[in-house]
C-alpha cells in the first residue's frame, strides 16, 4: 500500500529588482496559485517575491521548471529580473496556531498578584490572587513594563484593612481593573475609548468570574468632565505621554485627596516633560521604576 | 485595532483590491501608515477582464489592454513605479502585461 504523500509548507522566494517585481509577483502567483508578498530592502534595493504554500517534495522540481520557464518567459516579454535568483525552502513544521502562546508567560508581582493566561498550568503561593487573561487584540497582558509596574503600584498601595477604589484610564484588556478587584479594591471603574477594548475587557471580567464587580465604559480620556467628586483611591493611567500631559487636569480631578495617580506609557526620554506637568498642578512623584526605554512613576498631591 | 480602522477608512473605496501598505510603528504605541498602488499584475487583469494569467504566456493569450490602459495604470501606480520616463514605465508594464499572456494593442 502507497504512503499518503504529505506535503510540507515551503517558501518560494524569487530575489529579483523594482523594474521587474510586477512581472514576478504575477509569474509566482500564476504558478503557485498563492498571492505572494513582496519585500524591498530600503538599503540595498534588492526585491524579493515570495509565498508560502504546502507541497510534497515529489511536486519540488516540477515547481522549481515552471517557474524557471516563467523567469525565461518574463525576459522574452522585455524586462530583466537579474538577479533572478530562486529558491524554494521548507519552512520548520510548527503548530502555528499554538506557538505564539509560549511567548506569553505567567507574571508574578510579589506573592500578591499572579496574571497569566488560561492554558497556564502555574499555581498561586498561598494568598497570591489570580487574574486570567488571554492575549487578545487589546493592549495589557502583564507582559510590558508599563503594566507590571502598574500592577505593582496597585500592589503596594493596597491596604486590606480599608476600602479601596480604583479608576483604571484606558483600560485595554482590562488587566489593572481585574488586577484590582483581585486584590481586594471596591469599587473598581474602567473605560476605554475603543469599543472592542471594553469587548475584551468585559470577556476577561466574566473569564475571572468578577462580573458586576467592574463598572465599564466607553469614554474618551480627551472629553472627560473636568469639574467631578474625586472619587477614586487610585487612578491608574497606562497611556501616552502627550495624553497624560494633555489631559493632567482630567486625571488628577479624579484622585481622593491622600489617593495615588500611576501614570505609565511614558519613554524614559519624555517622563521629564509628564514630571513636570503634574508638579505644575501640585503632584510630586513618590516612586519611579525604568525598564527597558519605559519609565513610569505614581504620584501624590503635595 | 486602531490601525484596522484606519486603513479600511482609507480604502474603502478600493474595494477587492489588493493594497500594499507600509507601517511604521513608533516606542510610544503610535503608528503612521504609507498605502501603496496595487500590483501593476493586479489591475492589469482588472483592465484585460481577465480572473487570472495565463499558465502558458508565450502561446496562450488570455486577453488583451490597449495602450491607453497601460498609460491609465501608470498614473494609477505614479510614485510607486521605479521608472525613469514614461517610456520605461510604459516598457515595465507592458512587459509585465505580456509576461502575463495580456497582449498590448492600440
Amino acid at each position: 500500500m502507497a504512503r499518503p504523500v504529505k506535503p510540507i509548507l515551503r517558501q518560494v522566494a524569487i530575489v529579483t529588482n523594482d523594474q521587474a517585481e510586477d512581472a514576478v509577483y504575477a509569474l509566482i502567483e500564476r504558478v503557485t496559485d498563492v498571492t505572494p508578498g513582496i519585500h524591498t530592502d530600503v538599503h540595498t534595493g534588492v526585491v524579493t517575491v515570495s509565498a508560502f504554500l504546502p507541497l510534497p517534495d515529489s511536486d519540488v522540481a516540477n515547481l522549481r521548471r515552471d517557474l524557471r520557464d516563467g523567469l525565461r518567459t518574463v525576459v522574452d516579454a522585455g524586462l530583466d529580473p537579474a538577479p533572478a535568483t530562486l529558491r524554494i525552502r521548507k519552512v520548520p513544521a510548527r503548530d502555528w496556531a499554538e506557538s505564539w502562546k509560549r511567548h506569553f508567560k505567567p507574571v508574578a508581582i510579589g506573592r500578591q498578584l499572579l496574571v497569566k493566561p488560561t492554558w497556564n498550568r502555574r499555581k498561586p503561593v498561598v494568598g497570591q490572587a489570580v487574574v486570567l487573561l488571554d492575549p487578545g487584540l487589546s493592549f495589557g497582558t502583564g507582559q510590558h513594563a508599563t503594566t507590571r509596574f502598574c500592577l505593582a503600584e496597585l500592589v503596594r498601595f493596597r491596604d486590606p484593612t480599608q476600602p479601596q477604589s480604583l479608576l483604571d484610564a484606558g483600560t485595554g484588556s482590562g488587566i489593572l481593573a481585574l488586577g484590582a478587584v483581585a486584590l481586594g479594591y471596591s469599587p473598581v471603574e474602567g473605560f476605554d475609548f475603543d469599543p472592542d477594548c471594553v469587548r475584551t475587557a468585559v470577556e476577561n471580567t466574566a473569564l475571572n468570574q468578577m462580573t458586576g464587580r467592574v463598572e465599564w465604559s466607553v469614554a474618551d480620556v480627551t472629553r472627560l468632565p473636568r469639574r467631578v467628586p474625586a472619587r477614586f483611591d487610585v487612578v491608574c493611567a497606562n497611556l501616552m505621554h502627550d495624553l497624560l500631559i494633555g489631559e493632567a487636569d482630567r486625571l488628577v480631578a479624579r484622585v481622593k485627596p491622600g489617593g495615588l495617580l500611576v501614570l505609565a506609557g511614558i519613554l524614559a526620554t519624555q517622563f521629564p516633560a509628564v514630571e513636570a506637568a503634574y508638579r505644575a498642578l501640585g503632584w510630586n512623584g513618590v516612586r519611579t521604576q525604568v525598564e527597558g526605554e519605559w519609565r513610569s512613576g505614581s504620584f501624590a498631591k503635595s | 485595532m486602531a490601525f484596522c480602522k484606519e486603513f479600511n477608512a482609507a480604502t474603502k473605496d478600493r474595494a477587492g483590491l489588493v493594497i500594499p501598505v507600509i507601517i511604521t510603528v513608533y516606542q510610544d504605541k503610535s503608528f503612521t501608515f504609507i498605502l501603496k498602488s496595487p500590483p501593476a499584475s493586479v489591475l492589469l487583469k482588472k483592465a484585460a477582464g481577465v480572473a487570472s494569467g495565463s499558465k502558458v504566456p508565450h502561446k496562450e493569450k488570455v486577453g488583451r489592454v490597449t495602450h491607453k490602459q497601460i498609460l491609465e495604470i501608470i498614473k494609477l501606480k505614479g510614485a510607486d513605479l521605479h521608472a525613469n520616463s514614461e517610456e520605461a514605465a510604459v516598457r515595465m508594464i507592458s512587459g509585465t502585461a505580456r509576461s502575463m499572456g495580456i497582449d498590448v494593442v492600440g
